[in-house]
């Protein structure tokens, strides 16, 4: 007990949470930027006419066309706030607002590297990461810092940690390590890259990256904290991340772990980078530097929580029989990265007392991402056919009842029945019970 | 002093170093006991997947839009003889070369991409049902505008199909509406014209522009979004879904409406002969997927080891052409004799969107959504 007392009452050069402030706003802009230019914004948060909320989150709604644009403008100055150390406390608590909000939309649009970017922006908001090399110091706002509580470095440390490890223990499961699958069918369609193109189409690449991807995942955390590995460890950082980058679509993750990582760096290095951009830009910060000190523990019971949640969300699937990848109960917020092959399509047709049958067109409901996440996912298919329900009363139905013929491919397999057409999924209860009209996976198919 | 702390500092990196490539070695060995991977497949998948865009492209795309653009030619000829001096003889030349065209198109109809998207070309050439309440309001008024939005339902081979087999009279009735009021056909030689257009600035584009260079360029030979088989699975994808299975079948048969069908919404009510153009729809997919010989998207499917696919594919389409022989010529007729059947077909067709959406796109690592979203 009186090793964590001392632990809390540690001290740590404030440099590295300052690094990793700068460089996560700056990658926050420029993904914010970057969304807008693709046009994501109309296509993901305007466009549709119906968004998959999650459980307990219907509440999240979209802000219509104006209202979306203006939230993430409202996301942009954020993050460049963040970035600045602007009014950083405000800056960042906008930012993990704004961020979490538009995530908690759709689960469509579920990627883990967004739920990722909400924990960091979770943990900067209760953090003085503004404490150095940043507006608010410039202008006096606030004491210019030396050190933080050690456990303010740590926790981007161990947040970083936890997404590698059970990232690693993810892929420790027979389709990834006996099959290599699902790499053994991506890879391929990449033989046409220069260079490395016709080793990708070989099956001993896939078994490679696979076995070096779940090595890599489990370890890299533990290489990175210990100093002597570091640097090369980093390097294999940099290697491994731009080789995705390269291979998949995986937007901007690659970049945001080859920066995030340098969390593990050492001071000097941190102060070489900070002196490099007090160069760059002059800060003119006063000179006099204190030691932060906590006036509140409050955080410490809300971090415990925190971490351990996160701790046991990638176990809950162990409460459900049905096998993870086919039924994905328990599958999200657990560090399922690139893990599985999934492509399906979802037929539904609706039925009344009065006799009247219709086979939905789903593109009349749906945007095309939609469709494809909600073809593979039970708790999207169940979600859809209470909406189709819904919409099928205000036409005037009685009662309507929801059928959905839906065939699905796994890793390769041949597309098999994900759920049973015999069952009224307008009468099946949303929720985080075992889903029994998930049909039987048939792994030999 | 100083020395000696560097010299600790480099031997602590150069252990640590030496202790993670040890790491790796581990890591990287290990694959050698993995399971007896399966032989190196024998064809170069890349220069396969070249192949097909390379094929597709040019005895696909290219034949398929050679082949319109001269049913159109002869389409405007035919037309403009009708006009000029309407008679049985002239009108059923017309009515020939207008069936030609649209079952032109069908092949050509695949496509959903490129040139076709960007011009709007299948709501130009095929917005059915036709409305022919506009079409004689068009004609009685004596103006229109062919090209707007809010004509498209008048306009395109749908339209011409009221104009020239309308059979509430006799043929004879036909040209004489034609006689009595020139703007009949002017609007005939409108929308002609209008068709004339946009075929060939469409052809024109598909056969020489930078779409078809894009097609099958190497950047383009990978099976993302915006690759070639990206582009065509996903064409493929919406196209048989939404013109094929729904336009064609589904919509008229009333399993999108409650079950009441639709007959007027099918595709030539009025000349009757929409199991000819569903077949020759099927048929050219028939083609397509086959590849005529040559690299084509079973040939693929079958350097992945997925034979067994290929055949199912190619069953499926087999399927749903027999079945849709059975046929009458008219859905419309069909639809009253025995609607069943209808329904049997859009089953078929179901079956067939399923094999592509899951089965297919999965084996071949295609994404079907046109957006380009980040994964993880």
């Amino acid at each position: 007990m009186s090793s964590v007392a001392s632990y809390l009452k540690n001290q740590k050069d404030i440099a590295p949470l300052v690094t990793l402030r700068v460089l996560f706003g700056f990658m926050m802009a420029f993904s914010v930027v970057r969304f807008a230019a693709h046009g994501w914004i109309y296509d993901m948060y305007v466009e549709p006419d119906y968004y998959f909320t999650y459980l307990g989150f219907s509440w999240v709604r979209p802000l219509g066309e104006i209202g979306m644009y203006v939230l993430y403008g409202v996301m942009f100055l954020a993050s460049v706030g963040v970035m600045l150390g602007y009014r950083y406390r405000l800056s960042s608590a906008l930012f993990f607002l704004s961020f979490t909000y538009v995530e908690l939309i759709d689960k469509t649009n579920y990627l883990n590297h967004y739920y990722f970017v909400s924990l960091i922006a979770f943990l900067l908001c209760i953090v003085p990461a503004h404490g150095a090399l940043s507006m608010d110091v410039r202008t006096g706002r606030i004491e210019k810092l030396r050190t933080v509580p050690a456990w303010m470095v740590d926790i981007f440390k161990l947040q970083v940690g936890i997404l590698y490890f059970f990232a690693g223990i993810a892929k420790l499961n027979p389709y990834w390590i006996i099959e290599a699958m699902p790499l053994r069918m991506w890879l391929p369609t990449k033989s046409h890259f220069p260079l490395i193109g016709p080793l990708l189409e070989m099956p001993e690449t896939a078994y490679l990256f696979s076995w070096g991807g779940a090595a890599y995942d489990l370890f890299i955390a533990f290489f990175l904290l210990y100093r002597p590995t570091r640097f090369w460890a980093y390097l294999t950082v940099g290697f491994f991340h731009l080789m995705t980058a390269a291979l998949f679509q995986i937007g901007m993750f690659p970049y945001i772990m080859i920066f995030l990582t340098t969390i593990f760096f050492s001071d000097p290095v941190h102060h070489r980078f900070h002196d490099y951009l007090r160069r760059l830009i002059p800060i003119g910060e006063s000179s006099g530097a204190v030691a932060y000190r906590l006036t509140s523990r409050l955080m410490y019971p809300i971090l415990v929580l925190f971490f351990t949640i996160q701790l046991l969300m990638p176990f809950r699937y162990l409460m459900y029989e049905a096998p993870l990848f086919w039924a994905e109960q328990g599958y999200r917020f657990s560090w399922r990265v690139m893990l599985m092959e999934k492509a399906g399509a979802a037929t539904f047709r609706v039925e009344d007392s009065e006799g009247r049958i219709e086979y939905v067109s789903n593109y009349d409901h749906l945007t095309a991402q939609q469709e494809k996440m909600m073809a593979t996912q039970p708790d999207m298919i169940l979600q859809y056919a209470h909406h189709l329900a819904a919409h099928y009363t205000a036409q005037g139905w009685i009662e309507p009842r929801v059928y959905c013929d839906s065939r699905v491919s796994l890793n390769g397999r041949r597309s098999q029945p994900l759920v049973d057409t015999n069952v009224n999924l307008a009468a099946e209860p949303r929720g985080w019970r075992e889903k029994k009209w998930i049909m039987k996976f048939d792994k030999s198919k | 002093m100083k020395t000696k702390l560097i010299q600790r500092k480099n031997i602590n990196q150069i252990a640590g170093g030496l202790c993670f490539l040890l790491f790796l070695l581990i890591a990287s060995c290990s694959d050698g006991d993995s399971p007896a991977p399966t032989p190196e497949p024998e064809t170069n998948l890349a220069e396969l997947r070249a192949a097909i865009a390379e094929n597709i492209a040019e005895n696909y795309i290219k034949l398929s839009f050679a082949s319109l653009k001269t049913k159109n030619d002869l389409f405007i000829v035919a037309a403009e003889n009708f006009t000029g001096s309407p008679s049985v003889e002239n009108l059923n030349k017309l009515r020939a070369a207008h069936k030609d065209l649209w079952l032109s198109w069908q092949p050509a109809a695949i496509y959903q991409m490129g040139p076709t998207t960007t011009n709007a070309l299948r709501a130009a050439i095929n917005t059915y049902p036709t409305d022919a309440d506009l079409i004689e309001s068009n004609v009685s008024a004596g103006t229109w505008t062919i090209g707007a939005i809010s004509n498209r339902a008048a306009e395109g081979l749908p339209a011409v199909d009221y104009l020239i087999n309308n059979t509430t009279g006799s043929d004879e009735d036909i040209i004489a509406s034609y006689i009595d009021d020139s703007a009949r056909g002017d609007y005939l030689i409108g929308l002609v014209s209008y068709l004339d257009t946009k075929i060939s600035v469409s052809t024109d584009q598909w056969q020489n522009g930078e779409f078809i260079n894009a097609f099958t360029a190497t950047s383009a030979n990978g099976t993302d979004v915006g690759s070639a088989l990206g582009m065509l699975i996903n064409a493929i994808d919406l196209h048989v879904q939404r013109f094929l299975r729904d336009g064609k079948v589904a919509i008229p048969s009333g399993v999108r409406s409650a079950g009441i069908a639709r007959p007027k919404a099918t595709e030539s009510y009025y000349g009757g002969f929409d199991r000819e153009l569903l077949i020759a729809a099927l048929e050219a997919y028939e083609g397509l997927f086959d590849g005529g010989g040559q690299s084509s998207i079973l040939t693929y499917l079958r350097a992945l080891d997925e034979g067994d696919l290929a055949t199912n594919v190619a069953q499926q389409i087999d399927d749903a052409i027999s079945l849709s022989n059975g046929l009458n010529d008219s859905f419309a007729q069909q639809i009253e004799d025995d609607n069943q059947q209808m329904i049997n077909v859009f089953m078929e067709l179901q079956e067939l969107v399923t094999l592509i959406k899951s089965d297919v796109s999965s084996v071949i690592g295609i994404t079907i959504t046109n957006q380009d979203v980040d994964g993880d």
